[in-house]
């Protein structure tokens, strides 16, 4: 018997198939949307005015559930011990062992013997979101959590620095931001007229490659040409890809999950070709 | 194209091709759970892909390609992205099948490197050239062919050892 047949053949049932085709049809309308609003926003862009004015139409033309999650900003809800006191604060609320999540409502709810250690509020331009590190005094956890649309439907991560052992809280969400997007910074690295990566105010550069061609199987993002590690106000240490740009460089930073990336250039390269995750680069815009 | 129309199209392609879909996921993935969130997130994708998609009649092909070049080991992770939710699932939590529903054959594939496993199922299973499993998994063609060898390799090897250990009812070490 083939491969083909065995497989076609195998006896492995199947469970309950969970599929919920208005779910999926939910999400997809709401991906376009979003890609429309992109497009409309890159394409009238050219003047802060417009830019401005767009803005403030997204804002006040938004759903019923953003607009509480906006208003409801600033505080969170602790979990008692005892669950069922707090209508949050039921165990479907933290799903996969989370400590930390936002309710369709937009409310921040924090598990019982857990608290907010930081907050950051709307960390990714024109996106709704909150990144938050939370702790019960042993352990730490890393959330961005997107504020659920009126489905209830919301892109979060978690993690911590047990995966990522050595990096700051503000380095690592650099990198989530980055990868929610699919963007990178211009705010630390540019080219000048010959090609050199210089470092903006207030960063300096430790090391870099210019003109490399990336090795094969690389998939970090599109077009990069350099390699650079900075020093800067807020990162020590810091790794990025960069590439080109009409305005001068976009840089993507690289922080690898379990530390598995070794501190030089040629680690940052090796990481980028066989661990970046390029499916999920850009993923909050839709990418496909 | 208007969304109804779209979503007329889509829909029954959906409603047609999903089992089939499902199926790959899983042998992809090893993991009903996983395989169910794996073509979920890829059905979106088509969603949004489907005026070009469906013009040019690819629209297997492309999700095929989204579910091989799915990083299967890179979600196995302990940090994810998810969508969350926090209304009471229409369903109840799944119960993970029985060790013993799960094939000899699905154990075995699932053991050899994530990819070997999917060259060995584009070439063996989803009948794809040598050419086109390069295409889809953007590897080079002699790299394809040398991991389908090392992954028949190695799974004739383990379906073999469970074989005689059947047979004798002791662990081949």
């Amino acid at each position: 018997m083939s491969l083909r047949e065995s497989i076609d053949r195998d006896p492995t049932g199947a469970p309950a198939d969970p599929f919920d085709l208005d779910l999926t049809l939910r999400r997809g309308r709401r991906v376009v949307r979003r890609r429309r609003t992109v497009a409309a926003l890159t394409g009238t862009a050219a003047t802060v005015v417009l830019a401005t004015a767009l803005t403030a139409g997204l804002s006040t033309s938004g759903d019923p559930v953003r607009d509480t999650a906006v208003a409801s900003r600033g505080s969170e809800i602790r979990c008692p011990a005892a669950e069922g006191l707090i209508p949050e604060c039921t165990s479907q609320v933290f799903r996969y062992d989370n400590n930390v999540t936002v309710t369709s409502s937009g409310k921040l709810v924090v598990r019982a013997g857990w608290s907010v250690t930081r907050r950051v509020e709307d960390p990714i331009a024109n996106v709704r979101t909150v990144a938050v590190a939370v702790s019960d005094g042993t352990e730490v956890e890393w959330a961005l959590i997107e504020y659920p649309d009126a489905n209830g439907d919301a892109f979060a991560e978690h993690t911590g620095p047990r995966d990522f052992p050595g990096v700051a809280f503000d380095d690592w969400l650099d990198y989530a931001k980055s990868r929610w997007t699919g963007e990178g910074t211009t705010a630390v690295v540019r080219f000048n007229q010959a090609g050199e990566l210089v470092a903006q105010p207030g960063w300096s550069i430790s090391q870099q490659a210019t003109g490399l061609t990336m090795p094969a199987g690389y998939r970090g993002p599109a077009d990069v040409t350099a390699v650079v590690q900075v020093l800067g106000p807020k990162r020590s240490g810091g790794w990025y890809l960069v590439r080109h740009t009409p305005t001068g460089a976009e840089a993507f930073p690289v922080v690898a999950w379990d530390g598995g990336m070794e501190g030089s250039i040629e680690g940052v390269l090796e990481y980028a070709s066989s661990s970046y995750v390029l499916s999920e680069q850009g993923f909050l815009r839709g990418s496909s | 194209m208007r969304r109804d129309e779209r979503e007329a199209a889509y829909v029954e392609f959906v409603t047609t091709r999903r089992s089939h879909l499902r199926r790959i996921a899983y042998v992809i993935c090893g993991d009903w759970t996983q395989a169910d969130d794996l073509l979920q997130q890829a059905l979106v994708k088509l969603y949004v892909a489907w005026p070009r998609v469906h013009r040019d009649g690819r629209e297997e092909a492309y999700l095929r390609r989204i579910l091989l070049n799915a990083n299967i080991d890179e979600s196995r992770r302990p940090w994810r992205r998810e969508r969350s939710t926090d209304r009471v699932p229409d369903h109840a939590a799944r119960e993970p099948l029985p060790v013993e529903e799960r094939s000899a054959l699905m154990d075995a594939l699932h053991q050899l490197p994530e990819i070997q496993r999917k060259c060995v199922l584009s070439r063996h299973w989803l009948g794809l050239s040598v050419a086109e499993t390069s295409a889809e998994l953007r590897i080079p063609e002699g790299t394809v062919k040398s991991y389908t060898a090392r992954g028949l390799a190695t799974l004739e090897g383990l379906l073999s050892a469970e074989h005689e250990e059947q047979q004798t009812g002791q662990p081949i070490c």
